[in-house]
């Protein structure tokens, strides 16, 4: 195994994972602060990190910020904010060409840890305010992805139908906050948030490189020493509590084609168990879904099924014609049914491990993608190998999926409806 | 008996060797140390612009209806016996396919087991079955596949603009047709289509990854069939110079208005095609680079925010540059741009700003040898442009700054250009 890996807290509530494979071109730097979700903070701590990846003490502005990027060999500096049972995961991500295919003897990983760490540690700021011009340009952005959430039909009725799914949850917020959040939005309270945030998340750092040469550990924890901390706990699982009935609720909006969202709970605590069970209904292209509601009845061109662990849900999503809606919801549950009742082969079960396993060892082919499997690791509370991982999804059998079936309930069905009546008619003005 | 040779970059220590097999199949073979994954792609020379052809045994061309490439994709997946996809799933293997405007790929990937995978992809895709029903039944996940796309705003507003740059190129339709084109398809239209297109003397065989030369090669004599060249002519009609219409605006459900700007120019091909694509693409970062005065003013007035971004669009008899974004005000953004374009033609491009471009330009390269995925795609990529794969390197270094603004002064004609705007 050519892979090492190492793990080591290096300050109360941070630590950092080195992972070393001489085959990568390339080092990933990836700094996770986990926090609790909260209608307030998670918005907060959005727009903070959009701002850190545009602006620092020593880069102004955003357009500085790119040409460095790009004069260092398209580096990337991004972040990210992903929601994690009732946790709110903030994580920033660099990502250069190792030093040695440089073309002028520059060190490249030198200079973006040095920006990584002057926009975590350094902030654009002065007077307790985020300088004003980048402070409007990002509300500006945060306004505009709001707003464009509508554009990705698929996504938007995710997003609309956890309102439902998750009703009186954190996570049931929106993923940027609401459009009344952002444009209220204060320097001072996202100043106060980014201080709030750097005191008490607990911190998970990775470093992927082909060498592991940089004193990566070093910097991180001179830089936090410099921090007063008090890093506090945050729920990484919430199971959502399951509705004594199902809810339908029904929207509309522009389109031709209607979305669809179910989305069936669980409490089965086993995850290897839950995500088996979540392929075999629909994450495959020889999966239940694929096979009997795509291929055979011909009702959509998607139908897929995936897990989110951290609060039991196992949700379906597909697209189809709006007088076909009943009839997918019934199609869907009566695929939910036949698995409840073990109506699977041990060669679809054994197929979908081979289809996860095959998946799961893709991974260690790439550095943010073996970053996120011990990251994963980290949130489920139990950090092991891929090699670990893998024999676990193949020792899961046929019981234990047929047990975590009959655990399912459909919670909500949430259809979004195609409102056809304006749609048509472009407006072509030639020449 | 076949050719062999390794091609290499000397830069980044890659390399890859190339087979013309027997069969008539173009092969390349990475094998890359220390990987686990594998990746592979069976692909051939057809897409949704070849709808009118001829082989050398065909008194007439044959014109097909929109679409059908990319049916035919879908149909290829169901042989007489079994679904493909049944087939895959014993090797644990994730397999997919896609049709674009000039190619039909087949893809798997895998981390174990490559060579029985690459048995099934080598013989599914040489082993056509249609049947009425089955293409009956076909058109039902197409026709919600075609309104997926249509109610998604950046296809409708990057169509659009093909169908306002382009009088006739077939690059102006959809790759999956029109509900109404797809109906006209039937199983004797695809099995023309197969015979024509699938032929291996127009295809290619990519495999990256945790593989080993010896082991595809024996697999390729085992499954490949010996293939005659058919003399295939692909033909489009003549398209002229100027653009069709210079504006198209559509209304749908977006958030904020979304926009693309394009600018039609003289296609490339080869070598020369291939030069010409990686000059305009520095030359439209360098236009709308973050640091210039342009991008600045803009955002800071609020035209465009940091969706704005360019791409050069080209292939068969088409060659064209992108700039898309989403704004309140895309008629100004694009007068301003205009604007830039003049002023760059007299005053030039930043010098500093056209080596970031390059470095970043290299950088992006360098990562894209880190997987083996993005390698597959380089090689696919080369070999349609119809270079070697890593000839991009090679050209970058070459590049200067006067290659640049030549491109910049032949290709960025405002009069040659339009804009599409999706808005609510």
């Amino acid at each position: 195994m050519q892979i090492s890996v190492k793990r080591e807290e290096i300050l109360d509530g941070i630590s950092i994972t080195k992972i070393i494979d001489k085959k990568f071109k390339t080092n990933v730097i990836k700094v996770m602060f986990i926090t609790e979700l909260s209608e307030n903070d998670s918005p907060l701590n959005t727009f903070i990190s959009m701002l850190a990846t545009s602006t620092n003490s020593k880069i102004k502005t955003n357009f500085e910020m790119s040409d460095k990027l790009n004069a260092l060999y398209d580096s990337t500096f991004r972040a990210n904010t992903v929601t994690y049972g009732d946790s709110q995961i903030i994580e920033f991500t660099i990502g250069c060409i190792d030093n040695k295919f440089s073309l002028y003897g520059e060190d490249i990983l030198g200079q973006l840890l040095e920006i990584l760490e002057d926009s975590l540690f350094a902030p654009n700021v002065s007077c307790g305010k985020y300088d004003e011009d980048e402070f409007r340009l990002r509300k500006k952005e945060l306004i505009d992805m709001i707003n464009s959430e509508i554009n990705n039909k698929r996504y938007y009725a995710f997003s609309q139908a956890c309102r439902t799914i998750f009703k009186g949850e954190p996570a049931a917020n929106p993923h940027y906050g609401s459009l009344e959040t952002a444009e209220n939005i204060k320097s001072e309270e996202v100043y106060k948030a980014y201080q709030k945030l750097l005191k008490t998340a607990r911190v998970e750092i990775y470093y992927v490189s082909p060498t592991g040469e940089f004193p990566v550990k070093e910097r991180f924890k001179d830089a936090f020493s410099k921090v007063e901390r008090s890093p506090q706990q945050s729920k990484m699982k919430a199971l959502s509590p399951i509705k004594s009935e199902t809810a339908y609720v029904e929207e509309s909006c522009e389109m031709l084609q209607a979305q669809v969202v179910m989305a069936y709970k669980t409490h089965y605590d086993n995850t290897d168990v839950c995500g088996l069970l979540s392929r075999i209904l629909g994450g495959t292209a020889f999966s239940k879904l694929f096979v009997n509601v795509r291929e055979k009845q011909s009702l959509c061109y998607y139908c897929s099924s995936a897990q989110v662990q951290s609060k039991g849900m196992v949700y379906v999503v597909s697209g189809v014609e709006n007088e076909n809606c009943e009839k997918l919801v019934k199609a869907v549950d009566e695929q939910v049914e036949a698995i409840k009742k073990g109506d699977f082969t041990d060669e679809e079960l054994y197929n979908t491990k081979l289809y996860v396993v095959n998946g799961m060892r893709s991974r260690s082919d790439f550095p943010g993608s073996l970053a996120s499997w011990y990251f994963s690791g980290y949130c489920l509370g139990e950090i092991i190998s891929l090699e670990e991982g893998i024999e676990k999804v193949m020792n899961v059998t046929r019981e234990q999926i047929i047990e975590a079936a009959n655990t399912l309930v459909l919670d909500t069905v949430y259809t979004l409806k195609a409102d056809k009546t304006n749609i048509g008619g472009d407006e072509e003005d030639g020449e | 008996m076949e050719n062999k040779q390794i091609i290499k970059d000397e830069l980044t220590g890659n390399e890859c060797l190339y087979i013309k097999h027997k069969s008539g199949l173009d092969i390349f073979v990475c094998e890359m140390e220390g990987y686990s994954t594998v990746d592979a792609l069976f692909g051939t020379k057809y897409g949704s612009i070849n709808t009118c052809f001829k082989t050398a045994n065909d008194k007439e061309y044959t014109t097909v209806p929109e679409g059908i490439a990319h049916f035919l994709e879908h149909k290829l997946f169901e042989n007489e016996d079994n679904d493909v996809f049944e087939l895959y799933a014993k090797t644990g293997a994730s397999a997919n396919a896609y049709t674009s405007f000039d190619r039909t790929c087949y893809v798997f990937t895998c981390s174990d087991n490559y060579e029985e995978s690459l048995k099934i992809l080598l013989e599914f895709v040489q082993s056509p079955y249609f049947t009425q029903e089955t293409v009956d039944k076909e058109q039902g996940i197409i026709a919600q596949e075609i309104n997926m796309c249509d109610d998604n705003p950046d296809n409708v507003v990057f169509f659009n603009t093909l169908k306002c740059l382009y009088h006739n190129h077939p690059v102006r339709i959809n790759i999956a047709g029109t509900i109404e084109s797809i109906a006209k398809i039937d199983a004797e239209l695809l099995y023309k289509c197969y015979n024509t297109f699938y032929n291996l003397n127009n295809m290619v065989l990519i495999i990256a990854g945790n593989v080993k030369v010896d082991e595809v090669l024996k697999i390729a004599d085992e499954k490949l069939k010996m293939c005659e060249n058919n003399g295939l002519e692909t033909v489009f009609p003549k398209e002229p110079d100027t653009v069709f219409q210079k504006e198209m605006v559509s209304k749908m459900s977006v958030g904020i208005p979304i926009f693309n700007i394009g600018f039609k120019s003289e296609p490339g091909s080869g070598y020369s095609g291939y030069k010409a694509e990686l000059e305009a693409t520095v030359a439209s970062t360098a236009l709308i680079y973050p640091s210039t005065v342009l991008y600045k003013s803009m955002t800071e007035e609020g035209l465009i925010n940091t969706t704005f971004s360019s791409e050069v669009f080209c292939g068969d008899g088409f060659f064209s540059v992108m700039f898309s974004g989403e704004s309140e005000h895309s008629h100004e953004v694009y007068r301003r741009l205009c604007e830039e374009i003049e002023r760059v033609k007299v005053e030039g491009i930043d010098k500093e700003i056209f080596e970031n471009i390059k470095k970043s330009i290299y950088g992006s390269v360098v990562r894209e040898f880190n997987g083996v995925t993005a390698i597959g795609s380089v090689i696919l990529n080369s070999y349609f442009a119809g270079v070697s794969p890593f000839d991009a390197m090679k050209i970058l270094k070459e590049m200067t700054y006067e290659d640049v603004m030549k491109c910049i002064i032949e290709r960025f004609d405002s009069e040659k250009s339009v804009i599409s705007i999706v808005e609510k």
